[in-house]
């Protein structure tokens, strides 16, 4: 009895794994009757990064929009969630990417060197390209050929508070002289004139106005004398006590010691807008340009939008990129004031609705797309110690830790 | 039915036998089947992958990328940021086992005994361990911060105030303090359990023999607690080994500052994922596996043969 009851047992297991197997089969059966209406529909998936409630809006309605010019084509969102980076590099592996997704101008070298994103040069309009703005576009090209479209961008500029400009007595500072006296008149009761991160990110515009450059043809050229100089004027400024980090100051980030009031100046992009809304609402700060050295110089941050190379639907794929990239998609990005749109024709619109914010956009002309090449996260890190050497105190001649960083990447 | 089972019994023994190991291995089908495709399936995977250069970005299949051989190893031992997360891996989990050890066995023996409260005491001590470590390390950049809790404490007590995190030489202890905190109450947990095995008739007969309380710490819950001593030591020095939370949170993933708190796990990550160098990032898991590995055999000889797990 027990072994018929042990038998029947198993049989009810083998039934329960049978099962298991059959509902895994339904989806298989949806799709191929989903197979048989896209002749008539296709679906594009659209993958990107979730970001605050108000910009899913903004894509959600230029989706819409989308769909509603193009009948025949669907845009299924998906949200990466976590690490997107990482996400995105498990989903490549298993071929089950999204046919279209943002890319970040720092990771674009390598997809292109890899293949994984296609060029999109035979569903663009070359007039039409001439409307995006060039430094922003370069991110994204390699050989002549055009492998992505920025969506929207950020530069760095001066984030200042104008209260304590104002008790100070102090202009805005435009050159780095008026910007170390500024700092240092600020710099009283417990406040710091700047706040300056252990940050490439932040201080490879310093190296860019100085004349340096981080890489030419793609060789490490930041161990030059122009570059160190630059290197050097941003840690002057934390040495001799007008300027201090973050995590000196006891604060997260740069934007944190603006908000707390803990720092007159910070460098910052376009994000500290909705962020000073929330963190820092009684902070009167104004937006300049970033101060000139030898030159003016600047870092810009931008998406873009890129196809894969394992869609089905390339044509379809090319037209959403190029829609929610074209004019109308952006003017709604304008109007919404998240982003600033990518577009030379947009970017009017955009100061024109918030003039305020103009020095963001001025910055474009003199940036450099935030990329440097396949080897980028090494080269940052190594730029990145050789600030925390100076910070700390473990080396004070700029030239030789710069030497040092190069020599560590060789 | 009557016919079924008349027939089972003319079934010879041989043939039941058969039945029952067909049996057996359908029962256990589910989870060997879930090992075999989710545990042992990745791991020869990886081990394959240390001997070839592949990034999931490349459009050719990990069986079709370029073997390197024993390049990847050979790599990893003239890196010096691995040296360097080798090193700092070591002084961790030196510095976190001994202490998370000593100061659990000792709650544990605390909260063993008769005191008022102890169940209050024993969930008290356990709650850090069911806290996500990113959570623990997110209210302790609050507590070591430069006008944080311990600062202020030490500004108090007139002592100089530290910049924890952002210092090559206290960044490191500050996450090794957290790693005490927030794990001593799971290895408290399983020292009460050993504790609790001990029979009683034990330290009766102790006592009959006029042993202090001391003499009885030494001699009867020492030795009789020491498979779970083992056990301990040997999940807590794989765990330190593999540190990976505390320190992403600290350094905001970049093992800084100047490295200081750069881990193996924190480097085969970086290497992997931000450099797009799984290979490399293989061998660097298979070289901390074998350390864990041996590591794990010496204590296995220390604590000596008649303790089997």
């Amino acid at each position: 009895m027990r072994k018929l009851i042990s038998l029947v047992l198993v049989l009810a297991l083998i039934g329960a794994i049978l099962a298991g197997c059959g509902t895994s089969k339904e989806p298989q059966n949806q799709e191929t009757s989903q197979k048989a209406k896209k002749e008539e529909t296709v679906t594009i998936t659209l993958g990107g990064w979730a970001s605050s409630p108000a910009e899913t809006d903004l894509l959600d309605a230029q989706i819409k929009e989308f769909e509603k010019t193009h009948p025949n084509i669907k845009i299924e969102k998906q949200v990466i969630t976590g690490d997107y980076l990482q996400q995105m590099q498990a989903r490549i592996a298993s071929k089950t990417e999204p046919d279209v997704y943002y890319l970040d101008v720092s990771q674009a070298p390598t997809f292109i060197e890899k293949g994984v994103i296609l060029p999109l040069d035979e569903y663009l309009d070359k007039e039409d390209l001439k409307d995006f703005e060039p430094n922003l576009l370069k991110g994204f090209q390699k050989d002549g050929k055009t492998y992505g479209l920025p969506k929207d961008y950020n530069t760095l500029a001066l984030f200042y508070n104008k209260d304590m400009f104002e008790k100070a007595g102090v202009k805005v500072p435009t050159t780095w002289k008026e910007l170390e006296e500024a700092a240092k008149a600020l710099t009283k009761d417990g406040v710091k004139g700047i706040v300056l991160s252990n940050d490439a990110a932040r201080f490879i515009p310093f190296i860019y106005q100085a004349g340096g450059k981080v890489l030419e043809n793609g060789e490490i050229v930041f161990n030059s004398n122009e570059a160190a100089k630059g290197l050097d004027f941003y840690y002057s400024l934390i040495k001799k006590g007008y300027a201090d980090t973050p995590q000196n100051l006891g604060v997260g980030w740069n934007g944190d010691a603006l908000a707390q009031k803990k720092a007159a100046m910070c460098i910052e992009g376009g994000w500290m807008i909705p962020f000073m809304k929330d963190a820092g609402p009684d902070v009167n700060y104004g937006i300049a340009k970033l101060p000139k050295g030898e030159k003016e110089g600047d870092l810009a941050f931008t998406v873009a939008y890129v196809m894969s190379r394992n869609t089905k639907h390339k044509e379809a794929a090319a037209e959403v990129i190029k829609f929610l990239t074209g004019k109308k998609a952006q003017q709604m990005t304008a109007d919404s004031g998240l982003a600033i749109p990518t577009r030379i024709s947009m970017g009017e619109v955009y100061t024109k609705k918030y003039p305020e914010r103009k020095p963001l956009v001025e910055m474009v002309q003199y940036s450099k797309v935030f990329q440097f090449g396949t080897k980028g996260p090494k080269i940052l890190d190594a730029l990145n110690k050789a600030g925390e050497k100076l910070q700390l105190g473990q080396e004070t001649d700029a030239k030789k830790v710069l030497e040092e960083a190069a020599n560590s990447l060789k | 039915m009557a016919v079924k089972i008349s027939r089972a019994k003319k079934n010879s023994i041989k043939k039941n036998k058969i039945r029952d190991m067909i049996d057996g291995w359908l029962f256990v089908l589910p989870f060997v089947g879930l090992a075999l495709i989710f545990f042992v399936g990745p791991l020869l995977v990886a081990f394959m992958l240390s001997f070839k250069e592949y990034s999931f970005l490349d459009s050719v299949t990990m069986w079709q990328a370029k073997w390197v051989g024993f390049n990847n190893y050979i790599n990893a031992f003239k890196d010096p940021t691995f040296k360097k997360a080798l090193i700092n891996t070591t002084i961790y989990s030196i510095g976190v086992v001994p202490v998370q050890l000593v100061i659990a066995l000792a709650l544990a023996i605390v909260v063993d005994s008769n005191i008022k409260g102890k169940t209050f005491f024993r969930t008290a001590y356990y709650i850090p361990t069911i806290t996500s470590t990113v959570a623990v390390a997110v209210m302790f950049l609050f507590i070591f911060k430069t006008d944080g809790l311990l600062n202020k404490i030490l500004v108090f007590f007139g002592l100089q105030p530290y910049n924890w995190f952002n210092s090559i030489h206290l960044a490191l202890p500050s996450i090794m303090i957290m790693a005490v905190w927030s794990s001593v109450g799971l290895y408290m947990v399983i020292f009460l359990a050993g504790l609790q095995d001990i029979p009683t008739s034990l330290y009766e007969a102790a006592s009959i023999d006029g042993a202090s309380k001391w003499q009885k710490l030494i001699h009867v819950t020492l030795p009789m607690l020491k498979p779970t001593i083992f056990f301990n030591l040997v999940v807590s020095l794989i765990g330190t080994f593999q540190v990976f939370d505390q320190a992403y949170v600290v350094s905001k993933g970049n093992g800084g500052p100047l490295d200081s708190t750069m881990t193996v796990v924190l480097y085969l990550y970086r290497t992997g994922f931000r450099e797009f160098k799984m290979g490399y990032a293989s061998a660097i898991a298979f070289i901390l596996f074998v350390i864990i590995f041996v590591l794990t055999l010496i204590q296995k000889k220390l604590f000596g043969e008649e303790n089997r797990m």
